[in-house]
């Protein structure tokens, strides 16, 4: 495409959007040689990857794949990351781009913030958390998830005793580091960019309405995204599954398919295309986390057009007794006594109608572009399809109708992950292609210190880390500390909350100096999480960073 | 306790290492001039990178060229002949029509190869690659597909309602076959773009006929996304689905010079025959020829089907195992020609993250070999999965820094226990050991 920047090309990219596809993008932009502005609604990056507990076809803990890239973006000395911030308005050309963000407070100050959970543990207020889609509650004070990137708390407007009555204050008064912000208020950034990426995710489109399958009235008929934070560990039910009503395990679970999708009546005649695969993909799940337990999915057709699609769901079938049927359910019927469903079918063998009764119902309901994207797509003059999903071009699958704002993941049409990867890919092709010519040229970098001359003798250093509970909560952290200090070569041990949070890597660095150690133990998590940035403390403490050993205290005995 | 016990005894015998930086050679090379292989080009031109363009064949294009429309109504031919045009013209774009890459060796970054051209052998350098060897149709053997005339292919069928119309508007009864050579045991894959085929020829035949009666045999509608639209409206315009039983599948003959199929419908359990004008079978999609020379060239894994298996589905869908090799299209797996244009983008932008830089380093947690030890016996060359060892002037192993991954299997295997990994040296894993297992 022709390149028609203006000749003063901004070398930053603004990405709207935190979730994987963002993300994704915002890497691939960065990695090579430009300044990324991240925008996320919420407190938190990581959007409905967050939110799911595997992934299909390979089974893969989402958190798990996630996590790397979140980390990644939030250490990415050229991402810079907005949360509770959103595009207000777009003005200029492709390549020159004047853009005004509008951020909402945290409330918290970020810089004071370790993250170490009092607030929540001590605040009074509790609100049904969306994260778990409303399955559980929260605080008003809280961290979207154990893995949020920022690892920074945040209070809920909306739902704070004091910011709403100006009662209570608690959160303030407990507060270690006095990050408590009450009087932060809302901002305006004005920022330059050359071009813009949009990557605004999706939302069920089930709601209440939706009374024939009793949503949101009957207590066991769930939605797709409940029943996956139902699965997760971090779930409402610490991963088991239990009917919402009495807490037992359900041993008849349901998953209705093609729920406001295919459904020309309400207006929604398209194919959300991902949900075939989560629902097979939840249903093995259930069999494995209840073998006793019986999977039935009710379906259509079952769309495994994906590489690898058709093998998942032949084992689904084969291996873990999955029972498909082909059945268009329109309607649950409740029995009232034990709270579970009824589903009307037709049996083709018996050739004639069957109730079936189950504990637990899933409806596999359609997507819908994110709620902000409506209002952002007339606000940006984007054109899209009569669902509201952007509208690109045949030649140009990446381009928005406005030029300069390229579009990528569920925003465009719904898709899988790998599809949403390989998309923002392409986004971030096209957004470098416009504002190439100031590749290197906005991005800030980093020189590292000369590495001192060291001591013959080894002089370790022992850090063990809390990791707030999540190790500190099975072993004992001072016993720990005392024995390390016995051990031979260790000339410093101590311990740290969390040894990954900015604060501590400065203490840790100032400690590597003054104590003149010349080799570093960190017992924590693992050296896939955060091994390059303990290396590059040491680096910047002047320490060669292969002078550098974690113990995976948590990963093998917490 | 044991655990930061080991840690400390692995602490105090550590060394310190320094990475390895070597320069970039900004150039890329695309292997493959279809959609996909001058998408991929032309992203990597764009942002002002020079590119190899390998193309075995004398024209570009690769299958599109075979295509005549898309569901949507859109134009591959026009998207062809928009590619090429810049592809001529890019002064980044150094093109190779009649060509093919014979040697390849090096690592991301520093890569070095030849293609032999018409004209002879070029040496060429190169600092990333993305293999783009694309796809082509199944020729069924089934269904009296090359022995009856009236048996035709998809393709085969879209690019006849191009030409004669006449014979089109003269069809009374045609019947689809869906899943011809996919998701059989030989070829267990999905090839994707079937149904939106077969919805696109149904609705085209039935804008020159609407009294044509059309029937299409399947065993699940995969219209996905938008395309589903579609698929209402053929169902709307009054072709016939019908569900058949893939263990008993739709069988044909010829009775007395009819054309004649015979299923059972799945969902009623029914037998029906129908006496047909034209067959229609919904070829799958198989990967290139040529893919398997340049897996063998390149050292990359492919699937039993031969498409190239890429490092993690989900993390590094574009990306190899073997750093700085990118994939895209058909070759990968089937897919629309949007999603294939999407893809080589995708490629494109991995390989500029290599491309891009002046210098790159390499991890010092890498092998390195005792010259004094090595007897060549051979066993890291062929054990490595990168490729990284070989056997060098001096008749000793050598691996290069910057090719070696660090996965300590040579180390392990070497005979001679030449090989040393830095960073995991055997008096750093014993003395671990070792501590693990005192009693404190």
């Amino acid at each position: 495409m022709k390149n028609t920047a203006h000749p003063h090309i901004s070398g930053k990219a603004l990405v709207v959007g935190g979730g994987i596809g963002g993300i994704q993008c915002a890497l691939d932009l960065a990695d090579t040689g430009f300044y990324v502005y991240l925008l996320e609604k919420s407190a938190s990056v990581g959007g409905t990857m967050a939110r799911l507990d595997k992934t299909f076809p390979t089974n893969d803990c989402s958190t798990c794949m996630i996590s790397p890239k979140l980390v990644q973006v939030a250490r990415h000395r050229n991402i810079e990351i907005l949360t509770l911030s959103r595009l207000a308005a777009l003005n200029g050309e492709p390549g020159n781009f004047r853009v005004q963000i509008e951020k909402q407070p945290r409330y918290v100050d970020q810089e004071k913030c370790i993250a170490c959970g009092a607030c929540a543990q001590k605040c009074p207020q509790k609100v049904p958390d969306p994260f778990n889609g409303g399955l559980s509650m929260r605080k008003a004070a809280y961290l979207t998830f154990p893995q949020a990137v920022p690892l920074k708390y945040a209070i809920d407007a909306q739902n704070c005793l004091y910011l709403t009555r100006g009662k209570c204050g608690l959160c303030r008064r407990i507060c270690p580091t006095r990050a408590i912000a009450y009087d932060q208020q809302p901002e305006t950034l004005e920022l330059t960019v050359g071009a813009v990426v949009l990557c605004t995710g999706f939302e069920l489109a089930l709601t209440r309405q939706n009374g024939e399958y009793g949503y949101d009235r009957y207590r066991n008929v769930v939605s797709s995204l409940q029943y996956e934070r139902m699965l997760s560990a971090t779930g409402p039910y610490g991963g088991h599954v239990r009917r919402p009503s009495d807490g037992r395990t359900p041993h008849r679970v349901a998953w209705i398919q093609c729920v406001l999708s295919r459904d020309p009546s309400r207006n929604r005649p398209f194919c959300s295309a991902v949900c075939c695969m989560h629902a097979a993909k939840q249903a093995v799940l259930t069999r494995q986390h209840d073998p006793d337990s019986q999977a039935t999915i009710y379906f259509m057709d079952v769309r495994a057009h994906g590489k690898g699609f058709d093998d998942y769901i032949e084992r689904a079938r084969a291996h873990y007794g999955v029972h498909y049927k082909r059945s268009m359910i329109s309607q649950v019927y409740l029995e009232p006594d034990s709270e579970a469903l009824i589903i009307e079918t037709f049996d083709h063998h018996l050739n004639r109608k069957v109730e079936e009764t189950y504990d637990l119902v899933v409806l596999s309901s359609g997507f819908k572009p994110s709620e902000a994207f409506g209002d952002l797509a007339k606000r940006l003059e984007i054109d899209t399809n009569p669902y509201g999903f952007a509208l690109t071009d045949f030649q140009h699958p990446v381009h928005t109708s406005r030029p300069g704002v390229f579009v990528c993941g569920a925003t465009e049409t719904p898709k899988d992950i790998p599809e949403t990867v390989i998309q923002a890919g392409a986004a971030a092709a096209e957004a470098a292609a416009l504002v190439h010519p100031a590749r290197h040229r906005d991005v800030t970098s980093e020189t590292t210190p000369p590495e001192r001359a060291l001591d013959a003798e080894p002089r370790i250093g022992v850090f063990v880390c809390h990791c707030g509970s999540n190790i500190a909560g099975v072993v004992d952290i001072e016993k720990t500390v005392a024995y390390a200090k016995t051990l031979p070569h260790v000339a410093y041990a101590d311990h740290f909350l969390f040894s990954c949070s900015n604060d501590t890597l400065q203490k840790m660095e100032a400690l590597i100096r003054d104590k003149r150690l010349n080799r570093i133990v960190v017992a924590a998590c693992s050296p896939r999480t955060h091994e390059p940035l303990f290396q590059s403390v040491l680096q910047k403490a002047g320490v060669n960073p292969y002078l550098f050993e974690l113990a995976s205290i948590r990963d093998q005995c917490s | 306790m044991d655990l930061i016990r080991a840690s400390t005894a692995r602490a105090a015998r550590l060394e310190a290492l320094s990475d390895h930086t070597y320069s970039v050679t900004k150039t890329g090379l695309v292997i493959g001039a279809g959609i996909a292989g001058m998408t991929a080009a032309l992203a990597l031109a764009d942002q002002g990178f020079a590119v190899h363009l390998v193309e075995k064949e004398g024209s570009l294009g690769g299958f599109a060229n075979n295509l005549t429309g898309t569901l949507e109504g859109n134009s591959p031919v026009a998207l062809v002949h928009a590619l090429a045009e810049r592809i001529k013209t890019h002064r980044n774009v150094h093109l190779h029509l009649g060509s093919q890459l014979v040697a390849h060796r090096g690592h991301m970054g520093a890569f070095a190869g030849a293609i032999r051209t018409t004209s002879g052998e070029e040496a060429i350098q190169y600092g990333a690659v993305v293999v783009a060897t694309g796809g082509s149709a199944y020729t069924p053997t089934e269904y009296l597909y090359g022995r009856d005339e009236r048996v035709v292919t998809q393709v085969e069928l879209s690019r006849r309602l191009q030409t004669d119309l006449d014979w089109a508007r003269g069809l009374r009864q045609v019947v689809m076959i869906q899943c011809v050579g996919s998701r059989n045991e030989a070829f267990p894959f999905c090839s994707r773009v079937c149904c939106s085929a077969a919805v696109k020829n149904a609705l085209l035949l039935k804008e020159l006929n609407p009294g044509i009666n059309l029937v299409v045999l399947y065993r699940d509608v995969r219209t996905f996304a938008f395309k589903e639209l579609y698929y209402l409206k053929a169902r709307r315009r009054g072709v016939l689905f019908f569900r058949y039983i893939p263990q008993a599948p739709p069988e044909v003959h010829r009775e007395n010079g009819t054309l004649v199929v015979d299923f059972t419908d799945r969902s009623s359990h029914q037998d029906f025959g129908i006496q047909l004008d034209l067959l229609v079978l919904s070829a799958g999609i198989r990967p290139n020829a040529g893919s398997a020379q340049i897996a063998d060239l390149l050292k990359l894994p492919t699937t039993e089907e031969g498409f190239f298996l890429e490092a993690h589905v989900k993390l590094r869908p574009v990306e190899m195992a073997t750093a700085g090799i990118f994939i895209a299209g058909l070759a990968h797996s089937p897919r629309f020609i949007e999603e294939t244009l999407t893809m080589a983008k995708s490629a494109a932008q991995q390989a500029a993250k290599i491309l891009c830089r002046g210098q790159m380093t390499t991890s010092a947690a890498v092998a390195e070999v005792d010259e004094q030890k090595c007897t060549a016996c051979l066993v890291c060359v062929r054990v490595c999965p990168f490729g990284a060892p070989y056997i060098g002037d001096e008749g000793v192993s050598c691996i290069p820094p910057s090719a070696c991954m660090g996965c300590g299997i040579c180390t392990a295997e070497c005979p001679a226990g030449a090989i040393t990994l830095k960073h995991s040296t055997d008096d750093q894993i014993t003395a671990k050991i070792d501590a693990l297992l005192e009693n404190p």
